[in-house]
């Protein structure tokens, strides 16, 4: 039998994957709709051509560099949620920080910006490479860069940075918040986040800053089994 | 004179820029906002016949635009447009007034069908709002 607990951290993960994949999925329904509405126009111009209306080169142009910007996004999005998908693969893996933190943060662009908050990234020059749970981190991430987006407000601004500690034997990822402070503490995702962390042999902090930036520091060691 | 004049709010640009062109070539008259703040100072300088309205916006989104475009207009016939049609946000979108709500991609000649209906229907409430207005007079003065 599963504990509740147990039952709640696989219900809070489906959740996650839910989240993601919907706000994927409608971003790729408006790539698809764009490139339906282009193949709509292309009709159009071939209708007009078989009534004695030539076709401009240059309206030819201006599609072809339509389809393929909207090509390329999709290709994107499909990338970054294929990375994240393959995320829960193996329990424990090791792969590269700043990667997996740039894929969520990646996924996590809408959200922002539908908020018209920027959302920013720093990675380190070198890669981090981390031995533990990839999809765990990404949720991690995903929920304190949440927290924070709660409050924000248009034109703030959330920064994510990964760092590795002096003595190379762990990592961290700090998300600082907008530059007010938090007027809503959540504490059930304060209560989540620290568990998140622990299940990853990392800690989690929260400060606010002089700048009265709420900053959420996540620690992770490098290898949790070592 | 056109088809009809629509006001077209979506926060996608290529998408804008081709239904506009392609609706335009069917004779309607198109005006473009990219964010809700812009689409409610358009629709208060402008007279639309109807108003399609993308659902999912950074900023103000769909549903709300809709709700500010009807308090300053409760005659403008607005279509809702998204990608992710939810029962949960087509019924809000129809109680909170709009005329129909249309999942994307979406097929232009029942936008276009949609739109006729809408400048119908806009005409109509104009009428009788006149017709009323008229009755009001009439009554008040006894010729």
């Amino acid at each position: 039998m599963l504990e509740d607990s147990e039952l709640q951290a696989g219900r809070r993960e489906l959740s996650f994957f839910g989240t993601i994949t919907a706000s994927v999925t409608h971003e790729l329904n408006n790539v698809l709709s764009i490139v339906e509405q282009v193949a709509g126009l292309l009709e159009d111009m071939l209708a007009a051509q078989e009534s004695g209306y030539p076709v401009k080169p240059e309206k030819l142009a201006r599609i072809h560099e339509r389809i393929t910007r909207q090509t390329k996004r999709g290709v994107g999005i499909i990338k970054s949620l294929n990375s994240f998908a393959h995320g829960t693969d193996e329990p424990v893996s090791e792969f590269d920080l700043n990667h997996i933190v740039g894929n969520i943060i990646t996924l996590s662009t809408r959200f922002a910006e539908l908020k018209k908050v920027r959302l920013e990234s720093e990675y380190t020059a070198e890669e981090v490479k981390i031995t533990g749970d990839p999809f765990l981190l990404q949720q991690a991430v995903f929920s304190g860069f949440q927290f924070l987006l709660e409050d924000a407000k248009k034109d703030d601004t959330i920064v994510v940075t990964v760092s590795q500690h002096e003595n190379g034997s762990a990592a961290q990822v700090q998300i600082k918040g907008p530059a007010h402070e938090k007027s809503n503490r959540d504490e059930p995702r304060i209560e989540f986040l620290n568990y998140l962390t622990a299940e990853l042999g990392g800690t989690f902090t929260m400060n606010g800053s002089e700048d009265h930036r709420e900053t959420l520091t996540l620690y992770f060691p490098l290898n949790k089994f070592a | 004179m056109a088809e009809a004049k629509v006001l077209l709010v979506d926060d996608e640009e290529d998408f804008t820029e081709v239904l506009s062109e392609r609706m335009e070539t069917r004779g309607f008259e198109v005006h473009v906002s990219s964010n809700g703040y812009d689409a409610l100072k358009m629709a208060q300088e402008n007279f639309y016949d109807a108003v399609i309205l993308d659902v999912m916006m950074p900023g103000m989104d769909g549903i709300e635009t809709l709700k500010h475009l009807l308090a300053g207009n409760p005659d403008l016939q607005v279509i809702l447009l998204t990608g992710v049609a939810t029962l949960q946000k087509g019924l809000e979108a129809l109680k909170s007034g709009a005329m129909e709500f249309l999942e994307k991609p979406a097929d232009i000649n029942k936008l276009m069908d949609l739109i006729i209906k809408a400048r119908t229907t806009r005409e109509r409430l104009t009428d009788e709002r006149i017709d009323a207005t008229m009755n009001k007079i009439l009554k008040k003065r006894a010729w």
